[in-house]
């Protein structure tokens, strides 16, 4: 006899899956280009980077569960105003706001230098990065739910477009260039860890769009982040197993880009997958950020109706990529700062989310 | 109201995604063949070849291209020079009918004098960043200057050269007289932390080097190989670089052993003591790097099965003859400083970063390695 799962918990299945994979894919390819397009050389050592980053993300993930575990039957929202307190959960707010709307600034960048390399190279910035940001706002206001449940589908895309680039390039790869296992060294290797650790913890914002009935016991996200940093993993290592470490390499994102769309040795065929996933990739981080920063602003200013938050945010965004903020060297220069000022305030309110427990125990 | 908006929105974006609509095809000149000079003057010369894609050409000449000479059957042939590569590729492109494209090219060849000098170094790197250069084209090292190459470049069989360069390199590269040297692998290993890149040696077949030709087909370089025929063009041999900069040149029987080292050649024919031999190479080679003491240490074992019709073949005497060749080539390249066998992977294990490896200096070690070949040829049947 077939068991009948009840309409309702079929659906929060589905919400909580599609939210975790949007931000998992999200997380995950920003992750994944923090560390190879704007990133410092670390040869064979990207792959321990990227672990690395999971573990400075696995206390923030922690946390996460401790305010869930605190406020079972709260949104993620309120739950972490209770513990965090009302000023705290504000700054907060303010807080991602600007980390997110600069980052997507960052991505908006990356993804005019995808196109001028791929198909456009004298076209104007402004009008490929407006036009972008203009697609990317309009997603976000005709729902994050329709953007979730495209990350779903792209999901299922997403292993059949590297399927056949690992299969297209299985000859090319030589498990020699990933030694010395270190790469550039240890240093090198926790230095550009913690940026993408930050870039991890923007989780938190996928943690903080979901309902009681999502996830009651706080385990969905850092469940979903394990996976995306593993996955991460696997990526960068097989990256580094298509070009040999160079000692010298161009300046500039170009060349980075170059290499990850085409590796050079590909047909022009197989740029066809490459751009898709890349772009796929690319589009959901984008929209991903937009739509957290815009909820991050509405939290922050109450006030302001969500379309005004959404403009405001692509707005900011684009006035930040078009102003040169996000170029790489500033971008490299900011954004060791993204982990330390998302983890450090959802580390204090799980801290205290795991005292309070204490204390309703004893 | 609203959602006539929201769509009018996103069929406007639709509209201005629309980002490949200004590249014609119709507007490009596709080059098949890019040739690379140093001119007298320490110029950078560089030519191309594109076809016309004109159907009455067939026969004769074709003109076209804004700085074009001359021109082989469907071919229009055009150079120019500069400081640089990129201001070289600029002016070509200035005079031109239609915009240069270099993502078709299949072959990117080089002339030896240019090679060998310091340029060359600063010549990849533009290669490299010079926008959509095919990165799969191959590399090739001419004799005389990569002009006079391309303008004999025509499709012996077939018809069209693009489709020809690509064949007849695949064959080449099969029968292992040629290594694979896509333009990219020759940038990355030229700049990277292991060993070194080779190219494909190539020359115009000239009528009077058919005198005093070596003593058997293999040990001939591009150029030197007794041929007749239309064809003009000869890949035979690698160059060798070291530090980004040619340094020496193997023959065409040296380039199948080095394809063998590197495991890209798996059977081969050798002509031993008057005996046809087909040589099969069994596995991969095991290759064991000892650093402990001041001077490398590198053991390779390898097996080959070899193969005749006749019955007399010795398989000592394969075996020795093996065992020269290798510590020949292995010492040609040692006094070039080169490890095109890139051995440097193998090294590379035993440290545990990139900064201690770079400061072992495997380059200067190189050269005075010990190097322990162990050949063992098993007969097999036809």
């Amino acid at each position: 006899m077939s068991e009948v799962v009840p309409q309702k918990t079929v659906k929060t299945a589905a919400q909580r899956r599609s939210i975790c994979t949007w931000t998992g894919i999200a997380v995950g390819f920003r992750a994944f280009y923090a560390l190879t397009v704007d990133g410092a050389q670390m040869f064979s050592g990207g792959w321990i980077a990227v672990l690395l980053s999971g573990l400075l993300a696995l206390p923030v993930m922690l946390a996460l569960r401790e305010i869930r575990r605190a406020y079972p039957n709260e949104s993620a929202v309120q739950a972490f105003r209770n513990t965090a307190g009302t000023w705290l959960s504000r700054l907060t707010a303010a807080v991602l706001f600007a980390v997110l709307t600069y980052d997507s600034a960052a991505v908006l960048r990356l993804m005019n230098s995808t196109a001028k390399y791929v198909a456009i190279p004298e076209g104007n910035r402004i009008v490929i990065m407006g036009v972008t940001a203009l697609a990317g706002t309009a997603a976000v206001l005709l729902g994050t739910s329709a953007a979730a449940n495209a990350a779903v589908l792209w999901k299922k895309l997403m292993p059949v477009l590297i399927g056949i680039l690992i299969v297209t390039q299985m000859r090319h790869f030589q498990g020699a260039w990933l030694f010395p296992i270190l790469g550039a060294g240890g240093k090198v290797l926790l230095t550009e860890s913690v940026p993408a650790a930050g870039i991890f913890c923007f989780a938190v914002c996928g943690w903080l769009m979901m309902e009681p009935q999502h996830d009651q016991n706080g385990a969905a996200m850092p469940k979903m982040l394990m996976h995306t940093v593993l996955m991460t993993a696997v990526i960068v290592l097989l990256f580094a197993m298509l070009l040999p470490g160079m000692l010298s390499e161009p300046p500039g994102r170009g060349f980075r880009i170059g290499r990850l769309l085409m590796n050079d040795r590909s047909g022009l065929s197989l740029e066809m997958p490459y751009v898709v996933l890349i772009y796929g990739g690319m589009l959901c981080m984008l929209i991903f950020e937009l739509s957290a920063s815009a909820a991050a602003l509405n939290l922050c200013i109450g006030r302001l109706k969500r379309n005004v938050c959404v403009i405001a945010a692509g707005a900011v965004s684009l006035a930040a990529a078009a102003g040169g903020a996000a170029e790489r060297e500033i971008l490299r220069s900011l954004s060791p700062w993204y982990y330390p000022l998302i983890a450090v305030p959802f580390v204090i309110a799980g801290v205290r989310a795991f005292i309070c427990m204490r204390r309703k125990k004893s | 109201m609203k959602k006539c908006m929201k769509g009018m929105l996103l069929v406007l974006c639709m509209c201005l995604l629309g980002g490949c609509a200004s590249k014609n095809i119709e507007a490009q000149s596709y080059a098949v063949s890019l040739g690379i000079d140093l001119t007298q003057e320490g110029k950078i010369e560089v030519s191309v070849q594109v076809p016309t894609l004109n159907q009455s050409s067939g026969g004769g000449d074709s003109g076209g291209g804004g700085g074009s000479d001359s021109g082989s059957q469907g071919y229009t042939f055009s150079t120019a020079q500069g400081e640089t590569l990129t201001q070289a590729l600029e002016m070509l492109n200035a005079g031109m009918t239609r915009e240069l494209n270099l993502t078709g090219v299949k072959s990117i060849i080089i002339s030896e004098n240019l090679a060998r000098s310091e340029k060359f170094r600063m010549l990849l790197e533009e290669l490299a960043q010079a926008y959509r250069v095919y990165g799969a084209a191959e590399v090739v090292i001419c004799s005389g200057t990569a002009k006079d190459f391309i303008a004999e470049q025509k499709p012996v069989i077939g018809l069209r050269l693009s489709e020809s360069t690509t064949v007849s390199l695949r064959h080449y590269r099969e029968t292992g007289y040629i290594p694979s040297a896509k333009a990219a692998d020759v940038y990355y290993l030229s700049r990277s932390i292991y060993g070194d890149p080779v190219a494909i040696l190539a020359a115009v077949h000239e009528e009077k080097q058919e005198e005093g030709t070596p003593s058997t087909e293999g040990e001939a370089y591009a150029g030197e190989l007794n041929q007749t025929g239309d064809n003009k063009s000869q890949y035979f041999g690698a160059a060798l670089f070291a530090d980004g900069v040619m340094v020496g040149r193997l023959n065409g029987m040296q380039t199948q052993l080095l394809n063998v080292m590197l495991g890209d050649l798996k059977h081969f024919s050798w002509i031993v003591e008057k005996i046809p031999v087909r040589i099969s190479v069994s596995g991969v080679p095991n290759v064991k790097v000892d650093l402990s003491g001041d001077r490398v240490r590198i053991d390779v074992k390898i097996t080959f099965e070899a193969m005749e019709s006749q019955g007399g073949l010795s398989t000592d005497a394969l075996r020795q003859l093996l065992l020269q060749r290798l510590n020949e080539l292995t010492a040609y390249c040692q006094s070039c400083a080169s490890d095109p066998f890139r051995y440097a992977e193998y090294a590379a294990r035993q440290f545990i970063d990139v900064d201690r490896w770079i400061e072992y200096d495997w380059r200067s070690r190189f050269p005075q390695a010990q190097i322990n070949y162990e050949v063992e040829v098993k007969k097999r049947e036809l």
